[in-house]
């Protein structure tokens, strides 16, 4: 996983390996991005993944949530697929800001 | 080879676009009360129908802004945007635009629509904000939330829109249920947990998802409970729920799609409508049918759209008219041949009646019954191919939100719209005769009738005025009536206006009565408005919706009351081609009095004929009924072996008087013919028949005869003093009768009239057991087929039919026995004995008898097909015990 600060701004990007690997090792590199100062934003990107089980995806909701509770305003970044799957499930309005992958 | 009918193809087109462009404005409207994905969902897939269908005509301009406003609903059902008010006015104007260039498609290509396109695209989230970092992004919609209604704000999205439901008061709106109970689908509720399934990659539910949002099959989703934080551990579950509408039961659906999960069934068909027992619980929400319209808020609530965003969140459904599951269930068959198959049932009524005549002659009993079973088959015949003509009125209804939205905003009033019986159906022929002249009355009820927010806040009025359309049938005709809340009419103003403008001399306005005054607005050129302003003032309208209807066989009439409102009635036919009348003799000469009109007949009595100010009048039943004879109205000779011994009680909508007529020949369905230019001004005539000898006789028109008799309307205080007497009896009289020696009773008010006939006179027919009444079939009821109880008694050849009148149609119980009226039920007991509009039992004289709501009994029979009674009759399925 990349993960990078630039002022108010926080990266996080999600290789394709670790998206489709075990979840508590997803878990685990997202917990390390813990904690975001509030005021800060957070880009998550899943890049052009074109998959990911189901169960590292709660993973992800459950960082974004994380980050919703402690104010960090998080944009979601992923395929066109991913997110259709994702707006299909009724997932998406959890994300403040969804941006297609280009 | 085969060739393709473009012209046909075309018509479908502009047929289909016309239809779905009514949909989408309905449903923009309802998008200004409250964002709904499902509603927006429905816009998307119209608009994308009508691209694609434009794009095989290459009518480009229609493509060309059906895929631009496609863009934009794509963005709101993806959540990009929001729509708001700005947004509506531009789906709307698209609307009009699209149906401006369907309306002649030919020229579609030069008609300009890259302004609409420019006025779309601004609201669609641009490429920098897709493409830029996540600082610019955030910045921009905080700008844009604060500014713009249509973008989502990060708060909204994060609050309200967040798409959790933790079981405890999930809310079905009700539009769910009445689309599950019209379509005989199943409605289900379905619990699973997304990380329990064998799909476990994200693309592959999502695809189930999708699939099942695009077959119409789901129509809402959401989870459960929301995840809990990160670093609370790795979480166990993903506990969502979908709600779907479905042609198999949930349990099957799940299987088929490889899910596992729990099922609750909101609606299954088999059970008739009745909603199984939820372990959670889940409620129903009540439909809103105020419409609501005013210049701050533009809001609009419709009946088919409202459900309070705030306790459905994320509620994407996906409920489609028309859509059908691996079936067809409308066919589209030019009206043309529709046409041509009613004039064909109208001369086999002709036909059939002739035969019946000549049957009736020959004295055969095996012809007469053959001749029967054959007069069966055509009336059903033609009851069949006129209903496909019928259209609802929400054809017309579904306009009136927004006629409302936009007259109110042109006045700068404030109007709430409210709608009912839009599902009353109507003649095709008449909804697309009468569409204009009701937005006409719309229009001059809010322009003239509804004061300004501010006038109306000065006299202690809610400065919301108040329009209510409201539509019902009674006796075979649709009585439509508007209705504001307003200053009602003017008398003086539109008195003088009349005689300023020559219309009625100054005499005659002053001998006027008010009611005439009032009916002075239907005269060619009369406007009281001070201003000629884009809705009214003209001077042209009221008249030709008052030729409109009465070019249909329909009246208007008005009621003003000064300071309150005016409510304007208008009468129509439901059908115009065939009418069952009673044929009557007048000096001799055939007449047609349709039976709608008819209340009853009697034997006249001298005695009870009187004079008051020089005019006839019958005492019925201590009332005095104004006598009209129809050979003296008609000038018909006299004759002395012409006595007027008989006479009917008729109505009108405002009349209510006895015609005094000689003989009573018949009831026959007659087959109705316009009359010629020639009659245009006898108004007591509405048409006219050929009868089966060939004969032509004359259709009488009721309210045409009791205005051309000058009668005043009488029927308000008629109807005042029959719902004093019907509620006198609904509070004190029972009508006891015995089945087999089981003894009933119902309330004596419902019942409209006792026969005694012989068994042999009940048919079987088609399985149903009917009986011929006064030329019409009534369905036959047997209680003991519909409550179990021992027969105590042998049948006798005679029996009785009681006849109840429900929603226009007669249906009868057989009785055995016909004992007393009862004042009242002493000690009924209610709970023990259970069935179909039962309300309880009662000891009478010694008897146990059940006391039954034959309204409500008959109903549900009636709603779950007649002919099922007989066929249930052995496997006594019916509910019910005695």
């Amino acid at each position: 996983m990349n993960f990078f600060r630039k002022k108010d701004h926080v990266f996080v990007s999600i290789v394709p390996d670790e998206l489709n690997g075990p979840t508590e090792k997803l878990r685990d590199s997202l917990l390390g991005v813990l904690p975001v100062p509030s005021g800060n934003d957070l880009k998550i990107s899943l890049g052009s993944a074109p998959d990911l089980p189901v169960k590292n995806l709660t993973v992800i909701m459950s960082f974004v949530t994380q980050l919703k509770s402690d104010g960090i305003k998080v944009v979601f970044t992923a395929s066109n697929e991913i997110l259709d799957a994702i707006a299909a499930m009724g997932l998406s309005s959890y994300f403040d800001t969804i941006e297609r992958e280009k | 080879m085969s060739q393709i009918n473009f012209d046909s193809i075309l018509s479908d087109f502009i047929a289909e676009s016309n239809e779905l462009l009514d949909k989408t404005e309905s449903a923009a409207l309802s998008l200004e009360q409250g964002f709904d994905l499902a509603t927006v969902g429905e816009m998307f897939r119209a608009m994308h129908t009508i691209k694609g269908n434009s794009g095989l005509f290459d009518f480009t301009a229609i493509q060309n802004l059906s895929h631009s406003l496609e863009n934009l609903l794509n963005a709101m059902r993806n959540e990009e945007i929001r729509p708001g008010m700005d947004s509506v006015d531009v789906i709307l104007t698209c609307v009009d635009r699209l149906r401006e260039m369907i309306a002649n498609p030919g020229n579609s290509n030069s008609i300009r629509v890259d302004d609409l396109v420019a006025k779309i695209s601004a609201f669609l989230p641009g490429p920098k904000s897709k493409t830029d970092g996540a600082t610019n992004d955030t910045k921009e919609q905080k700008q844009n939330a604060q500014t713009n209604p249509d973008v989502i704000s990060s708060q909204s999205v994060s609050n309200a829109q967040h798409p959790v439901n933790n079981g405890s008061g999930l809310k079905i709106p009700n539009k769910f249920l009445k689309s599950a109970r019209e379509s005989g689908k199943y409605l289900s509720l379905i619990y699973f947990d997304l990380l329990s399934q064998k799909n476990t990659s994200v693309l592959e539910l999502g695809k189930i998802f999708s699939n099942l949002e695009q077959s119409g099959t789901l129509l809402m989703k959401g989870l459960r409970a929301g995840f809990s934080p990160l670093k609370e551990g790795v979480p166990a579950g993903m506990h969502s729920y979908i709600v779907t509408l479905s042609t198999v039961p949930g349990e099957m659906l799940l299987s088929e799609l490889g899910i596992n999960g729990k099922v609750k069934t909101l609606y299954a068909p088999e059970t008739g409508g009745v909603m199984r027992e939820v372990s959670e619980p889940v409620a129903v929400q009540k439909e809103e049918t105020v419409i609501q319209t005013n210049m701050e808020t533009t809001s609009m609530n419709t009946e088919t759209i409202a459900e309070p965003s705030q306790t459905t969140p994320n509620v994407e459904s996906n409920l489609s008219v028309g859509k059908t599951e691996g079936g067809v269930d409308f066919l589209k068959v030019p009206v043309k041949l529709i046409d041509a198959l009613i004039n064909m049932a109208g001369e086999t009524v002709i036909a059939r009646n002739e035969l019946l005549q000549r049957i009736a002659a020959v004295r055969d009993a095996s012809l007469e019954m053959s001749g029967k079973r054959m007069s069966i088959l055509i009336t059903r015949l033609q009851e069949g191919i006129m209903r496909t003509r019928l259209q609802e009125l929400n054809s017309v209804f579904q306009k009136l939100p927004r006629l409302v939205r936009d007259v109110a905003n042109q006045t700068g009033k404030k109007v709430d719209l409210i709608m009912t019986g839009g599902d009353v159906e109507l003649d095709k022929t008449l909804i697309d005769a009468i569409g204009d002249s009701i937005m006409h009355m719309i229009r001059n009820s809010i322009d003239h009738g509804l004061e300004s927010p501010e006038e109306r806040k000065r006299i202690g009025k809610k400065e919301t005025g108040i329009v209510k359309v409201s539509a019902h049938l009674r006796g075979g005709n649709v009585i439509l009536s508007i209705r504001d809340d307003g200053k009602g009419l003017n008398l003086d103003k539109i008195r003088n206006s009349a005689v300023t403008k020559g219309l009625v001399t100054k005499e005659a306005a002053a001998r006027a009565t008010d009611q005439q005054v009032a009916e002075f607005v239907f005269l060619a050129g009369l406007s009281t408005a001070d201003k000629v302003t884009q809705t009214s003032g003209r001077g042209v309208g009221m008249d030709v919706v008052h030729s409109n209807f009465k070019k249909l066989g329909g009246t208007v009439e008005l009621l003003s009351e000064p300071g309150k409102g005016l409510t304007i009635t208008a009468t129509l036919p439901q059908t115009l081609t065939i009418v069952t009348c009673l044929m009557i003799k007048s000096s001799g000469t055939l007449f047609a009095l349709p039976q709608q009109n008819v209340e009853e007949l009697i034997l006249s009595d001298s005695e009870k004929v009187s004079q008051v100010e020089n005019h006839d009048v019958y005492d019925l039943r201590g009332h005095l009924l104004p006598l009209i004879n129809l050979g003296k109205l008609l000038n018909l000779p006299e004759n002395e072996k012409f006595a007027a011994q008989y006479i009917a009680v008729v109505h009108s909508e405002r009349h209510r008087f006895g015609l005094r007529i000689d003989e009573i020949v018949n009831l026959e369905e007659i087959v109705v013919k316009r009359l010629g230019e020639h009659f245009a001004g006898l108004n007591f005539f509405s048409g006219a028949a050929i009868m089966g000898d060939g004969e032509a006789v004359l259709i009488l028109d009721v309210p045409g005869l009791a205005k051309f008799a000058n009668l005043q309307g009488n029927i308000e205080e008629e109807k005042d003093d029959l719902e004093k007497q019907m509620e006198s009896v609904q509070e004190t009289g029972f009508l006891l009768f015995g089945v087999f020696g089981q003894r009933f009773a119902v309330t004596v008010a419902s019942v409209p009239r006792i026969e005694k006939i012989t068994k042999s006179e009940v048919d079987l027919f088609m399985g149903m057991e009917v009986l011929q009444y006064r030329g019409e079939v009534v369905p036959v009821v047997h209680l003991d087929q519909v409550y179990q109880f021992d027969k105590k008694i042998e049948r006798k050849e005679d029996i009785y039919l009681i006849i109840f009148h429900i929603k226009g149609m007669r249906i009868g119980i057989i009785a055995d026995e016909i004992f007393n009226v009862l004042s009242d039920i002493p000690d009924l007991e209610i709970g023990k004995f259970t069935g179909h509009g039962v309300k309880g039992h009662a000891i009478i004289g010694n008897h146990t008898t059940l006391v039954i709501d034959a309204v409500e009994l008959l109903r549900d029979l009636r709603d779950t097909k007649f002919h099922e009674i007989t066929k249930e009759k052995d496997s006594e399925k019916l509910e019910g015990k005695v």
